[in-house]
């Protein structure tokens, strides 16, 4: 018996030996990043990293071949909107997380809140290779916060056929053909089309630093508009323009445009995405952050999540899946033309060359909220 | 072991220490937490412990607050009625005039509760939308040319929604108390000349009163404190005092002002609870009182019949 348990103890240590040597010899010989980073990511103390993200950001094609190559379990959780998130992270739940996907409605908050660490980009290898603009709502007091991995600009959707006049700016929302047969987002960011009919969106520091006065203005303009409903989430939007329950919403998402367009080409052949040359559209980019409670451990292997993500590759593989363009324009390289076109990568400066950020408005976030819900409650 | 068989206070202790633990974590805690939060205020991101009265001033004051707490009342208000309403002939039917299939009918009213509520909510969208199972019916037989859009998006249509939520927590206690409701009752009624309705009203409403009312209280707070129909259902202007209180949870990040909001729903929800049930014992003292009233004449009417006055002893 003996013999038999110094014969098994003998082979199992063999085995780890063997372990350990192919495990180093994994790193030495994988050169698909090929720097010290990667190998000394994936030994770092760091078992597992908790995200908080949006439901299909973390799918297995890209997340997978990520935990082989760092040796980590990303573990996912999915958020149902960035205020939810910032709620969370507001009660203290930064400790629950090591990498935060924010964006840049919320960033400044999260930023100011301390919720997330100063980012050092000389371990972004892939930082330099976004688009510039997709950076500027992560960088606070000259210090950058955020890996952008994608962005777009909120159009208007609505169908041709449904309107006697194609709309050329957010002023004509408010003309009778559109009265109680839009959708309107239910978002504090909705506060922007006013903002914008009234002239306030000379900049971004404008748009995020509404006075009280211009705030009751927008409220007033706001009032007069007639939206048949709000809505929250993508899925609601995309059933309401499907089933022709409104003919527009203010604003849209591209994603719901080419989910239409996927879903039915022929009934969304009239449908529209315009972005109006006059006043600009509103546009985002989402990044990941590092939580301020991260392990020195998980540290490591956070930055090579966020360069991970911002491989052109990988951000390819991403932005066709979710819908949205990527934030590196080398991406392009592995999609297909079609997927480069829907996504505006065909010529993105085109497509957010008037847009304005739709930034958090930081400090005057209590006074946005609460004007937003005297415009939802007045409307008619 | 011996030791607990022998002391009878440690042995109800231990029962109800998972329910106390219970309690204390997952309701007191968090409502004490809440309270607390409610007097306190928030400066830039972070709620500080500055104790004043302003979030509760604001709540009662500003018309955003004050106004969609008194809508939602009247809302949840309409609902508690209406469930009961509905609950009262289906509860009747089910427990009077069913003798087989009872159980089905019974779990065809319960099944609701099965499904989802998101998916119930959805169910309603699809009824009345303009491809809607209505709009299509409508149209089909001619009524109507194009689709009606009134009927979604609109306060019916949350109210719609909330009766289908509330309706099983309305009809449960309504239909337990005609369950046990002794069927000698009904039978004195009619041989007492009676009719059907009038024995459901001045016989059986009385005695299953406070049942009915704990329907409407049930319906009423399953619904004052939603806040998924009026987004899905509503018009933009049908939000509820949920839906306020949740927006300073989320995008305001105003926890103290969500918590004071909080606060004044549990105190309605309490007055809810509380108020039917000092009417109806108010309202029984006074049946009581002027039933002796009642009685002392009568009993003075003989006694004056008689020629003499009536002596009260033990047992009058």
């Amino acid at each position: 018996m003996r013999k038999l348990i110094r014969a098994i103890s003998t082979f199992a240590a063999l085995g780890l030996v063997a372990v350990l040597v192919t495990a180093c010899g994994g790193d030495d010989s994988d050169d698909s990043n090929g720097d010290v980073q990667v190998q000394d990511a994936a030994t770092a103390d760091c078992d597992a990293l908790r995200v908080i993200t949006w439901e299909g950001y973390m799918e297995p094609q890209w997340i997978k071949p990520f935990e082989q190559e760092f040796n980590v379990t990303m573990e996912s959780t999915y958020t149902g909107s960035e205020d939810e998130t910032l709620a969370k992270l507001a009660a203290g739940g930064d400790e629950a997380y090591d990498i935060i996907s924010t964006s840049s409605p919320a960033s400044r908050s999260l930023i100011e809140m301390g919720a997330v660490e100063a980012l050092d980009d000389s371990q972004l290898s892939n930082y330099d290779k976004t688009i510039e603009f997709t950076r500027e709502s992560f960088i606070n007091d000259g210090e950058n916060y955020g890996a952008p991995y994608d962005w777009d600009v909120n159009p208007f959707l609505y169908y041709s056929d449904g309107v006697a006049r194609q709309p050329t700016s957010w002023e004509d929302l408010w003309s009778p053909e559109f009265q109680d047969k839009f959708a309107i987002w239910d978002d504090m960011g909705s506060l922007y089309i006013g903002a914008a009919a009234l002239g306030y969106d000379e900049s971004n520091e404008e748009l995020t630093n509404l006075s009280d006065e211009q705030l009751d203005a927008i409220k007033e303009k706001m009032l007069e508009l007639q939206p048949r409903t709000v809505w929250t989430q993508g899925g609601e939007v995309t059933d309401l323009l499907a089933n022709r329950e409104v003919i527009a919403s203010a604003p849209g998402w591209t994603y719901t445009y080419n989910e239409l367009r996927r879903r039915d080409p022929e009934a969304a052949k009239n449908l529209n995405a315009v972005v109006f040359k006059d006043h600009g559209g509103f546009a985002w980019s989402e990044a990941y952050t590092i939580s301020a409670s991260i392990s020195d451990g998980c540290r490591t292997k956070a930055y090579a999540f966020l360069n991970y993500m911002m491989d052109p590759k990988v951000q390819a593989e991403f932005a066709t899946f979710v819908g949205y363009s990527p934030a590196v324009p080398d991406a392009t390289q592995y999609m297909d033309p079609a997927t480069i076109k829907a996504l505006h990568m065909d010529d993105p400066e085109a497509w957010y060359e008037n847009a304005l950020i739709k930034g958090d408005p930081g400090p005057r976030r209590q006074a946005y909220v609460q004007t937003w819900q005297e415009v939802k409650q007045g409307l008619q | 072991l011996d030791w607990l068989r022998q002391h009878r206070g440690a042995q109800g202790a231990l029962l109800l220490a998972p329910a106390l633990l219970w309690m204390t974590l997952c309701v007191l805690l968090p409502a004490g937490i809440t309270l607390l939060t409610s007097f306190w205020s928030t400066v830039y991101y972070d709620v500080e412990p500055i104790w004043n009265l302003d979030n509760y001033r604001t709540v009662l004051t500003d018309p955003l607050y004050s106004e969609t707490l008194l809508h939602t009342v009247m809302v949840a208000g309409v609902v508690g009625i209406v469930a009961a309403a509905l609950s009262i002939p289906l509860a009747w039917t089910i427990v009077f005039r069913m003798r087989r299939h009872r159980l089905l009918a019974l779990g065809v009213v319960v099944m609701s509760l099965w499904i989802g509520y998101l998916l119930r909510i959805y169910g309603w969208r699809l009824f009345f939308g303009s491809e809607g199972v209505v709009n299509g019916a409508l149209q089909r037989l001619g009524i109507t040319d194009e689709p009606i859009r009134a009927l979604l998006f609109t306060d019916f249509t949350v109210i719609v929604g909330l009766v289908h939520l509330a309706l099983p927590f309305a009809f449960i206690p309504i239909y337990l108390a005609l369950e046990r409701l002794p069927r000698e009752i009904l039978e004195a009624g009619s041989d007492l000349g009676a009719n059907r309705r009038r024995t459901a009203i001045f016989v059986v409403l009385p005695i299953v009163g406070n049942s009915v009312i704990a329907g409407i209280t049930f319906a009423f707070i399953i619904s004052f404190g939603d806040f998924f129909a009026a987004p899905f259902l509503g018009a933009p202007s049908s939000s509820l005092i949920g839906n306020i209180a949740t927006a300073q949870f989320g995008a305001a990040l105003n926890r103290p002002l969500g918590s004071a909001i909080g606060v004044i729903m549990v105190v309605v929800m309490a007055l809810v609870l509380i108020l039917p049930q000092l009417a109806l014992r108010l309202g029984a003292r006074l049946s009581r009182r002027r039933r002796e009233r009642e009685r002392d004449a009568a009993l003075r009417d003989v006694a004056m019949a008689a020629g003499k006055v009536p002596s009260y002893g033990a047992g009058t």
